[in-house]
Parts: C-alpha cells; sequence; structure tokens
C-alpha cells in the first residue's frame, strides 16, 4: 500500500485559453519508508510536482488534472482546515533556501517553538525544551545558543538543520526535499544529507528528494524518476537506471555528470537549445529537438511510460543504443 | 564580500523557475509595451496634443468676455460651460492646460537629467564625490516644497518665474537619490564589475553601461513628477502667487470658479475632472512601465 | 605566466562578532602559486576559503592589502592609467550568474564590439566579422548577436561572457564558478568549450569552482583553499587519487557519486 500516489498531475500556467503547461501526466508512488528521487534540470518541473503534493501551487500556477493521494488523504479534495492539519502533521518540506522560509526578525527558537506550540498544543514550557532538544538533534551545536540567535547568523548548513527540525516537528510520514542542499558547499551538503538519512531511518518517514544533482539522488535513493519538460521519461530502481540508462535524456543527464577520476570523458552528444520552455502542449516528444536519435515518429509521440520489467518505466518507445 | 559568501548563494540560479514565468514566455515579444502603457500612453498624448493644437482647435478665444452669456451651463456650444465672464470654460482649459504644460515638462524634464548624472556618479565614485551630492541633496529635500516655493516667489516676485526657479532648485534631488540608489544596487552587479574588468574607464561604465539602466526608473518617476508638478503649479496659481488672472491656468480657473460653486459648479469642477484624467492616462504609463519591469526581471 | 606571491586580502567586520578575536576577516591569507602558459588551473575549496576573493584580487576588483602578482614582468597590482589599461586587455574573467553578466540593455554584438574598439583589437577587419568570429568561437550562431541576454538561456549567455572576455585577446582567463549556476548537460558542454579555448588559443586559465569533480574534467593543476590558505596543490589526477591533506580529503569524500554504489549514507545499500 503506497503512502503517496499520485496520478496524471498536470500544472499550468498562462490564461484558460493560452495555456503554459509546466508539469503534464505525472504519475508517482511512494510506499512507505522509501526514498524516492526526483531528479531533472531547470524548467523540468519537478519542484512544481514537489509542491504540488502539498498543494503549494500559487497563482498564476494551477492544477489542472491529477490524483494526489497520501496516506488515503485526498490532497486535492481536503478543506482548508484539512489541508492545514494534513500540513501540521503528515508531510512537511524543506527547500533550498533556508532564508525564505525563515522570518529573519524573530530568533530561530521562537520560530521552532511557536510551529511546537499551535501545531501540536504543547505549551510555552514543553515548547521550549522540546525546541532546545530538536536543534540538538539536528546537529546544531550549543542549541541553547542557537535558540537564540537571529537566522542570518546562522549559517546556510546550520539553517539547513533548523529547517529539517521545524520541518520533521510534527512527525511527518513523507518529507519532500526540495533541493536541499544545492545552496551549500560539498562538505555541509554531506553532513546534511546523512543527517536527511538518519532522521529519515529514525522516523521511519518516507522521503522525496528533488534534485538536478544526480550524484546527490544517487546517495540517498532508493527509485529515481526522471524529469524532462514537465513529463516523467524513465522511472526504476537507482541503481538499474545508473548502469542502464534507457531514454536518451537520462543517458545525456549521466553523460554530463561531472566525476572525480578524471579519465577520458564521453564528448557528450546532443544539440544545443535551452533546457526547456513553457508553452502549450505538444504532440511530440518532449526531447525531440536535443535527442540525437530523434526521428519522423517523435513527432507525434504520446510520451506515455511503457514498462521494461516489473520496475523500470520509459517514455521512450525505441530501443536505442549507447552511441559512443 | 562575495568572496565569503560566494559559493552557494548563487547556485540557486539554475532552479530559479524562471522559464516558469508566463511573462518570459512572450519571449517572441520582446519589445512590446503592455497595454496599460499603451492607454495611458494614449490618454496624455491625446490631451497634450489637444493642449498644443490649442489656438487652432478651441471653439472660442478663452479671453473673450461675453457679459450675455454668463455662467452657462455646459451645453453643445460651451463644453465645459462658461465663466462669470462669459468665457468659454472649456477654451479656457485648453490653453490653460498648454502653458501649464510646457512650463511642466521644462520643469519636470531639465532637472531629470542633471538629477540622474549626479545620482550615477555619487553612486558610483562613493567617497566624498557621493557625501557632497547626496547631502546637499538632502538638504533640498528636507525643505517643505511649498513653503521653499512660496519663499523663492517672496523674492523674486509672483508669477511664473519663482515657481520654475523653485521647483528646478529642489526637483534634480529627488531624480539625483533614486539614480544613485540604483547605482549602488547596479554597482555590484557582475556586468558592472565586468566593465572594470574590461578596462573601461569610469565615464564608459556610468554613460555607457549604468546610465540607460537607470533612466527607466527615473523616468517612471516622472510620470509622477509631472503629475506633482502639474498640481503644484495649479496650486501656487490657485493661491495667486503663480500665474497671474487673467492668463487662463487650471489653478486660476478652479480658483476663478470657486466664488460659484453652488451655481456654477462646472466653472471649479469640470477642470479638475480634466487635471485627474490626464492624471490617471500619467499613471497608467508609469504603473505599466514598472511593472513590465519586475515581470522581466523573473517577477 | 601568472605569479602571484604573498596576497593577502582581508575585510573589517562590523558591529559586534561577540568573539574575542580581531575584528577582521582574513579572506586570503598569504597566498602564493604560479600559473603556467597553456595551463588550466583548478581553485578548488568551499564557501568561505577565500577562492573566489583570490581571483578578485588578481583581477582587481578587489584591493588587495599586500603581495604580488605579476604578469610576464608586469606588476598587475600596482599598474596604473594606461598600463593598467593593457593589463585589462590580457587577463579577463567570466563570472558566475549568467543572469546578472551582461548588461540586459545592449545587444550581445554591441557588447562585443565595444569591448574590440576600447581593446583597439580590431587590427583592420570589420567590427561585424569580428563579432562574427567570437560568436563562432564560442560556438553560438551568427544571429545572437543581434539578441538581447534576456532573450537568451543561461548557456548561451556563459558562452556570451566568454566570448566578450575572449574579445580583448587575453593571455589569461579567470573563470570564477563560471559554469556552477548551469544545469548539468550545458555545464558539459562549456567545459568542452573551455579546453577547446585552451587548446586553440593557448589561453592560461584560472578555473575557481567549488566541486571537485568539475575541476576534475578540466583542470591540469588544482590548489585546494581553506581558510584563505593553499593547504595542498598538485597534478589533477594524482591528487584526486592520492591526496595529502586532510581537507582536499574530506573535499573528495564528500562527492556524491552517481554511482549509487559508492554511497557515503550508511545503510541496507551498501555493498
Amino acid at each position: 500500500m503506497s503512502l503517496l500516489t499520485v496520478r496524471d498531475l498536470s500544472i499550468e500556467f498562462g490564461t484558460e485559453r493560452a495555456p503554459l503547461v509546466a508539469v503534464h501526466g505525472v504519475d508517482l508512488t511512494i510506499d512507505e519508508g522509501e526514498v524516492l528521487g526526483l531528479v531533472g534540470e531547470s524548467g523540468s518541473g519537478k519542484s512544481l510536482t514537489s509542491r504540488a503534493i502539498m498543494r503549494l501551487i500559487a497563482h498564476p500556477g494551477r492544477i489542472t488534472s491529477g490524483d494526489i493521494d497520501v496516506g488515503g488523504q485526498r490532497v486535492l479534495e481536503l478543506s482548508r482546515r484539512e489541508l492545514r492539519e494534513f500540513r501540521r502533521s503528515d508531510v512537511g518540506m524543506i527547500v533550498q533556501d533556508p532564508s525564505s522560509s525563515l522570518n529573519p526578525v524573530f530568533r530561530i527558537g521562537a520560530q521552532l517553538s511557536s510551529t511546537l506550540r499551535t501545531n501540536l498544543g504543547h505549551d510555552r514550557s514543553t515548547a521550549r525544551a522540546l525546541a532546545v532538544e530538536m536543534l540538538d538533534r539536528v546537529g546544531i551545536p550549543r542549541p541553547d545558543h542557537v535558540y537564540l540567535a537571529y537566522p542570518h547568523e546562522l549559517s546556510g548548513g546550520m539553517r539547513q538543520r533548523v529547517m529539517i527540525a521545524l520541518a520533521t516537528a510534527g512527525h511527518p510520514r513523507l518529507l519532500l526535499a526540495d533541493e536541499p542542499t544545492t545552496a551549500l558547499d560539498v562538505l555541509t551538503q554531506k553532513q546534511i544529507l546523512l543527517l536527511l538519512d538518519e532522521m529519515r531511518r529514525e522516523r521511519e518517514m518516507a522521503m522525496l528528494l528533488v534534485s538536478h544533482d544526480f550524484g546527490v539522488i544517487a546517495q540517498m535513493c532508493d527509485r529515481v524518476a526522471v524529469m524532462y519538460g514537465g513529463r516523467i521519461v524513465e522511472t526504476g530502481p537507482v541503481r538499474d537506471i545508473y548502469d542502464d540508462p534507457q531514454h536518451p535524456y537520462t543517458r545525456l543527464l549521466l553523460r554530463s555528470v561531472p566525476e572525480l577520476d578524471p579519465g577520458v570523458r564521453a564528448r557528450v552528444d546532443q544539440h544545443d537549445g535551452p533546457s526547456s520552455e513553457l508553452g502549450p502542449l505538444r504532440e511530440a516528444c518532449v526531447f525531440v529537438d536535443r535527442c540525437p536519435h530523434a526521428r519522423a515518429e517523435c513527432a507525434s509521440h504520446s510520451m506515455e511510460l511503457r514498462w521494461i520489467d516489473d520496475r523500470r518505466q520509459t517514455a521512450c518507445p525505441f530501443e536505442t543504443t549507447v552511441a559512443q | 564580500m562575495s568572496g565569503v559568501m560566494g559559493t552557494g548563494s548563487v547556485s540557486a540560479v539554475s532552479d530559479v523557475p524562471v522559464d516558469v514565468n508566463p511573462g518570459r514566455a512572450a519571449r517572441t515579444g520582446g519589445r512590446r509595451l503592455p497595454t496599460s502603457v499603451l492607454v495611458g500612453a494614449a490618454i496624455v498624448g491625446l490631451m497634450a496634443l489637444a493642449a498644443v493644437l490649442a489656438p487652432w482647435i478651441a471653439p472660442h478665444d478663452p479671453n473673450a468676455l461675453d457679459f450675455s452669456a454668463q455662467l452657462r451651463p455646459p451645453s453643445w456650444s460651451n463644453w465645459m460651460g462658461t465663466d462669470e465672464n462669459g468665457r468659454d470654460v472649456f477654451s479656457r482649459v485648453l490653453f490653460g492646460f498648454r502653458l501649464d504644460l510646457a512650463v511642466v515638462a521644462l520643469i519636470t524634464y531639465l532637472p531629470l537629467p542633471v538629477g540622474l548624472l549626479l545620482g550615477a556618479v555619487a553612486g558610483y565614485f562613493g567617497g566624498w564625490t557621493e557625501t557632497i551630492i547626496a547631502r546637499i541633496g538632502d538638504v533640498m529635500l528636507s525643505f517643505p516644497f511649498m513653503v521653499l516655493v512660496i519663499a523663492i516667489v517672496g523674492l523674486v516676485g509672483p508669477g511664473l518665474k519663482g515657481v520654475m526657479v523653485g521647483v528646478l532648485v529642489v526637483s534634480w534631488a529627488f531624480y539625483a537619490r533614486l539614480a544613485r540608489a540604483d547605482m549602488l544596487v547596479i554597482k555590484e552587479l557582475p556586468y558592472m564589475e565586468a566593465c572594470t574588468v574590461l578596462g573601461y574607464s569610469a565615464p564608459r561604465a556610468i554613460f555607457r553601461h549604468a546610465i540607460p539602466n537607470l533612466v527607466r526608473n527615473c523616468f517612471v518617476f516622472s510620470t509622477i513628477d509631472v503629475m506633482g508638478n502639474l498640481l503644484l503649479l495649479a496650486s501656487v496659481s490657485y493661491i495667486g502667487l503663480g500665474v497671474q488672472p487673467p492668463t487662463a491656468e487650471l489653478g486660476t480657473i478652479i480658483a476663478g470658479g470657486q466664488p460659484f460653486l453652488l451655481n456654477g459648479w462646472w466653472v471649479a469642477t469640470l477642470p479638475g475632472l480634466f487635471l485627474v484624467l490626464f492624471g490617471v492616462g500619467l499613471g497608467l504609463i508609469g504603473e505599466g512601465l514598472s511593472d513590465q519591469q519586475h515581470r522581466r526581471s523573473g517577477g | 605566466m601568472l605569479r602571484v606571491e604573498n596576497l593577502t586580502k582581508t575585510f573589517p567586520i562590523r558591529g559586534d562578532t561577540g568573539r574575542d578575536g580581531p575584528d577582521v576577516l582574513v579572506a586570503v591569507d598569504d597566498v602564493s602559486f604560479d600559473l603556467h602558459d597553456g595551463e588550466i588551473l583548478g581553485l578548488a575549496g568551499g564557501s568561505g576559503s577565500g577562492k573566489t576573493t583570490l581571483a578578485r584580487c588578481i583581477v582587481r576588483l578587489e584591493q588587495s592589502d599586500s603581495g604580488r602578482v605579476t604578469l610576464g614582468d608586469v606588476n598587475v597590482l600596482a599598474a596604473r592609467g594606461r598600463e593598467r589599461r593593457a593589463l585589462h586587455r590580457r587577463i579577463q574573467m567570466v563570472f558566475q550568474d549568467p543572469y546578472a553578466s551582461l548588461n540586459p540593455r545592449l545587444t550581445v554584438g554591441t557588447a562585443l564590439a565595444e569591448v574590440a574598439t576600447v581593446h583597439d583589437r580590431l587590427d583592420g577587419a570589420d567590427v561585424d566579422s569580428y563579432v562574427r568570429r567570437l560568436l563562432d568561437r564560442v560556438r553560438l550562431a551568427p544571429g545572437i548577436a543581434d539578441r538581447r541576454p534576456r532573450e537568451l538561456s543561461g548557456g548561451q549567455r556563459q558562452r556570451v561572457a566568454i566570448a566578450r572576455a575572449l574579445a580583448a585577446a587575453p593571455d589569461v582567463l579567470i573563470a570564477d564558478e563560471a559554469v556552477s549556476a548551469l544545469d548539468v548537460s550545458v555545464q558539459a558542454q562549456l567545459l568542452d568549450l573551455f579546453l577547446e579555448l585552451r587548446a586553440d588559443a593557448g589561453l592560461s586559465m584560472v578555473f575557481v569552482g567549488h566541486q571537485l569533480a568539475v575541476l576534475a574534467a578540466v583542470a591540469d593543476r588544482v590548489a585546494v583553499m581553506q581558510n584563505g590558505r593553499i593547504v595542498e596543490t598538485g597534478e589533477t589526477a594524482a591528487m584526486f587519487r592520492d591526496p595529502h591533506h586532510e581537507y582536499t580529503r574530506a573535499l573528495l569524500d564528500a562527492h556524491p557519486h552517481a554511482d549509487p554504489r559508492r554511497r557515503f549514507a550508511i545503510g541496507p545499500d551498501t555493498e
């Protein structure tokens, strides 16, 4: 029984007459305790997808189709009050830039304990003690000091830890992490990723990790969904995808990821062009402009996912071999 | 201190949903002006054109007295009725507006380039240059505008001259302050730093690179300033210190119509509405341009 | 080609730091290194390591407190007036943020032409063909010359920024996190471009980056910085295989491998 099921999600901008499709026909599932990675470059729609799960799509964006089911609750049909409850206790979210989620004029401790009080009904002193404990749990040194600090006095890594504390305060069953380490340097990134992994195991949370960095995804995830141009182009266990990517875009992505071994890098085979732009719904495969294997049939491809084996799917209907 | 904070903070750029910005989807258009600007420009343009062509299109002589037609309400022959001296109000409004516009154009668009330049230079160089320019500007801005104008009028005598001098002395400071603030911001941007790295001289960096990016905000502000100056001119004339009757000018017309509000309301109100319409047009232009800028920079 | 000796740069810290120490931040602490002819030197380090400040000092965007920088036989830091202008012809920089490094009001062609004119690089050739050649070198279509930055993608803008730097025909190019803000697929293309430029034009480069894997792809040697000092320098492949300094090792260990078998997370999947 999946914890999260997303079916046929579509998100659009623009007007009814001239819609700009940002996400189309996205299906996702996450089981209890599983970590799903959502990987893609800018404009792929991955961030929007994760926000939609918490119904955080604001005007002028709108969810035009789809179901989102978290633990039996149909998210898109929740009332305002139910939605608040849902955001409080079932799902947590951490984002790339913690500064936008932390109010700069309030101290860290105040924000944390206020969350604990309103969301979990603790009284003032319990909340305070709990807050300090949580700061400690996320690895913040001298938590009682930091409790009194303002967001700008902390480093990026520390702020992200505070965010993690805030997001997991309500013991959510699902954690959405949208580029949580993109703005951090590589050493801090490792610490944060390890922390996330620890907390996930400890609290038995499932996680949706959104990132443009395949390395980050590979470190943390059991399964991966690759997005491009608002669609999912490939899904599967992370190891299978790494060893044998099926979709041309996935291959491009994997070949582009810089690796430490400065051996001979295969020359990246692609056509130039912007990553993806918003526009009306096209009949063609979203990758057709850049795909080195593009054929005539690609101009009218529906981007439906087909199963390769019982765990993997791809949107490319052709058996293309890895060109070298 | 970008050296210290530099590493992480900009990696976010690749994932800023710039592609999700609906305005950017109109990339094909690029330079098109938003509707509000076009509407505003149409209003302003038409009214200004009417004012310029006043001598040719005014239905009556603005100063022609006709005591047989005093305080006639608006009609087909007198669109805004007549005043207590039988003069056609609409013609007076056209001529008055013509005078107003001429004066206001001068007192708004003369200080603009001066202020823009001084502000840009102050922001770019900093140090003493900035301090001197900024402090003088602050002094100018701290005067209550009207009081200053009245004081100058007291020195120079009533009439247009006083108002103009007063405004010019102070107005540049608004633009200077605006330009300086913007310059402080763009100075830190890579494309301005690139000017240094590319070895461009300061004048080149300021004139060719900075100022074209500073002009827009100053221009947007000028649309407000025009209206402000128009109202100022009308107000000062209204209290008798600006344009002197019988010269037609919106302020004097309104002042003249005041005693007759009960039985000749049109003399004071219709010219006022005329002014309001002009203000709306300017507002549309200013807002529209400003919105377009916001949308372009990622909103 | 380029020699940096004992460069130091400090920033005053304003306000109460709450610490007992002095109120300055030593961003660059007595740094020395050499850039050889035709070499690509990587400058690595986490945030706060001082690498960007160092790069900015070399280009004189920041004023260093002490030290020497020599390009050939010219003293970079002390040059003034005409000499300074000649210097800017020889050392150029590409910035990190593609969205802010081009003047939004100038077309690409205008911006490139301006560099050529100011630095007198036209050599009698007409402006248009010079611009076209530049665009060609960075693999952009000639039509790009008439576009404005906002019509271009991040990758294209960076190429224009590179073209602008090349327009001065420099000997040394400093890339300050030039690919960090780009998508990986675009990043890969740009790294290839840098390698090409080095091969064709004999450019020497200082490539500042915080991702070691990126440097692995492009740098011949790497200097690792921590807290304003260079802690290790060496040939890229050798250093990455066998780092000496613990900071280098920490950076290498922190690299998130795309191979899910090489995880640093401790979990049931690690085999």
